[in-house]
């Protein structure tokens, strides 16, 4: 081994670390289909408010119109969304937080 | 009506003073003036929170939406809460991790430069503003029509109390006047549902079919108010993007110890806040169909009086006592909701001037805690004269354009900034600058060349510039940093960046 080697190691940087790319793996994984699905539908009901006005005008529930129902659904997706995100980051990021943040400090310490 | 007015409006008042002073109290250090000593519960939190989104806007606006234009106003009210999907999912833990006290302090720890903070501070100054000049004149409005105080006083009113409110109390005073408003505000609104309903015979669709038979079938529809076809996916997204990037709503993010609190509590605000904005389309239905549109119209301000004229008539209707004390009741919990929400928007510019300008840029940080607490105050009292002078020079200014123009500016000039900060690695200050200088002018110009302003002779279709503008804030910020050198260390410096925001920890 040639003790004058000019090339060191590259410091590991903490993104590296297994813990922390499965966080965000799992957190884009997350995020994409629930912006997707809840952004995605609200934004496709004011295309069609836009574009179909006749289309949401036709009544579904006695008087109540499509619009109002489509408008419903909008609020029920968006809740349900928030919460399933809520439980799977509670559960699952935070776990895979703690262990990068504890694979780092021993980084550190090593 | 008067007394009973008086009354009410006093009781009010007395409580939203004694919060502060109770506050006061307990303000003793930066954190405390600007986080509220940054350990709320996710409850507290998503209280103030709610307390904060639902503005005058919300309960007024909505209402009066409804009330006039029918389905229009309900797609304003859901796009509220759709909003903060982004929010949740985006935005709120990276900047709670990497931030102290504004939203500047996120993009300097990413960039580590002043230009870069300024350009953030300039785009949060500018978005503050457009959104408080509207609260005070709504508040000077409101009250010299409900009260009959003129305009000037209501508006030196309003401001003199939010000086009081954020010098003496800080985020602690606003948080809880913001959850007293937030419970106020509920219990309204279900009180006012539960009793529409009644009168239907808990069958809501009655109340529907009764609109319908009045005003026809295109009252219902959508597009008596945004008649461009664009006009709802232009509001949609500017509402999806845009409350991200509004710095009064994401400072609330610092008062809470980490994420996981953090997350609760948008939960919190996502079920307060959305059944409330559900219930502004009930209650504008009602109002049309009690007071009647043309009496809501007659009334000024653009329908914003449709849901207090709705009160009075439960009440009694105009002229009896249980009405004048309804119209009171409301006219003071709308009060309390524009207080509540100019001292969030105080503190958040506080923190932009105080904090941002004077401690990092110009002191470089080298000022003790005491000093810094000091200035912190003193421009409290600064931002509530400016305040109070923009309101006055403001009256008889469509307020509402000005309201989507602050959510406009901060869906082009903050929003994209944000992210491209927290999750492109090659993003630099030269971007930030660009990026906010596109923003601002594009979504600038072009509420000036639309409808809002020109009116039928508009040069730009849309009254939402967003459709447009927050692609080419994108684009600036983009194309701004990419003109730029590359610079290895910033680059590297984001990998530290990255992880603390999605960890917690450098």
């Amino acid at each position: 081994m040639n003790n004058n080697d000019p090339s060191p190691q590259p410091r590991k940087s903490n993104v590296d670390e297994p813990a922390f790319r499965q966080l965000v793996r799992v957190k884009r994984r997350s995020a994409w289909p629930a912006l997707g699905v809840g952004v995605g539908f609200y934004l496709a009901v004011s295309l069609l408010a836009g574009y179909a006005p006749s289309l949401l005008s036709t009544p579904v529930l006695g008087p109540i119109n499509l619009g109002f129902v489509l408008i419903l659904f909008t609020y029920v997706l968006t809740w349900v969304i928030a919460v399933l995100y809520v439980r799977r980051a509670n559960r699952t990021f935070d776990r895979l937080a703690e262990a990068a943040r504890g694979a780092a400090s021993k980084e550190i310490q090593a | 009506m008067t007394f009973f007015t008086l009354a009410i409006f006093l009781s009010i008042l007395g409580l939203t003073l004694g919060i502060t002073y109770w506050a006061a109290r307990r303000t003793h250090s930066t954190s405390d003036f600007y986080a509220a000593g940054g350990d709320l519960s996710a409850t507290q939190n998503g209280f103030a929170l709610a307390g904060d989104w639902m503005s005058a806007a919300a309960f007024l606006g909505f209402t009066g939406l409804v009330a006039l234009y029918g389905m229009d106003g309900s797609l304003y009210a859901v796009g509220a809460l759709v909003a903060f999907l982004p929010i949740l999912i985006i935005v709120a833990e990276p900047l709670r991790n990497t931030g102290k006290y504004t939203v500047a302090d996120v993009i300097a720890f990413r960039m580590q430069s002043r230009h870069a903070r300024m350009a953030s501070v300039v785009g949060s100054i500018v978005v503050n503003l457009a959104y408080l000049v509207p609260q005070m004149a709504g508040a000077g409005v409101l009250i010299g029509l409900l009260v009959g105080i003129p305009y000037i006083v209501s508006v030196a009113i309003v401001g003199a109390l939010m000086i009081v409110y954020v010098a003496f109390g800080g985020m602690l005073a606003t948080t809880w006047v913001q959850i007293v408003k937030a419970v106020l505000l509920m219990v309204t609104g279900v009180v006012l549902v539960v009793w529409i309903s009644a009168l239907f015979g808990f069958n809501i669709s009655g109340l529907f079919g009764a609109v319908e038979s009045e005003y026809g079938a295109e009252f219902l529809s959508p597009g008596n108010y945004l008649t461009h076809p664009l006009d709802p996916i232009s509001l949609a997204l500017s509402f999806a993007v845009g409350t991200a990037g509004l710095p009064h709503v994401l400072i609330r993010f610092y008062t809470v110890r980490n994420a996981t609190v953090a997350r609760n509590s948008i939960i919190w605000l996502m079920f307060l806040g959305g059944f409330f904005f559900m219930m502004t389309t009930i209650i504008g239905l009602a109002a049309a169909h009690f007071v009647g549109r043309d009496a809501i119209l007659a009334s000024g301000g653009g329908g914003n009086l449709a849901l207090p004229l709705l009160a009075e008539y439960l009440g009694g209707g105009p002229g009896s006592i249980g009405g004048a004390v309804f119209l009171s009741f409301v006219a003071a919990i709308a009060f309390t909701t524009i207080l509540a929400v100019v001292s969030g928007l105080t503190v958040a510019t506080s923190g932009a001037i105080a904090h941002d300008v004077y401690v990092n840029i110009i002191k470089g940080g080298a000022v003790t805690e005491k000093e810094q607490l000091r200035v912190a105050r003193l421009s409290t009292v600064g931002i509530g004269a400016t305040a109070i002078l923009l309101g006055i020079l403001a009256e008889g200014v469509n307020v509402a354009v000005l309201v989507i123009l602050a959510i406009a500016i901060a869906a082009s000039a903050n929003f994209p900034v944000i992210v491209l900060s927290l999750f492109w690695r090659r993003f630099n200050t030269r971007g930030v600058v660009a990026g906010v200088t596109v923003g601002l002018v594009s979504s600038v110009g072009l509420a000036a060349i639309g409808p809002a302003v020109m009116g039928a002779d508009a040069i730009f279709p849309l009254v939402n510039p967003t459709l447009l503008s927050m692609p080419l804030g994108f684009a600036g910020a983009i194309i701004g940093a990419l003109l730029a050198p590359r610079d290895a260390v910033a680059e590297r410096r984001f990998d530290d960046v990255f992880f603390r925001a999605h960890t917690g920890q450098s």
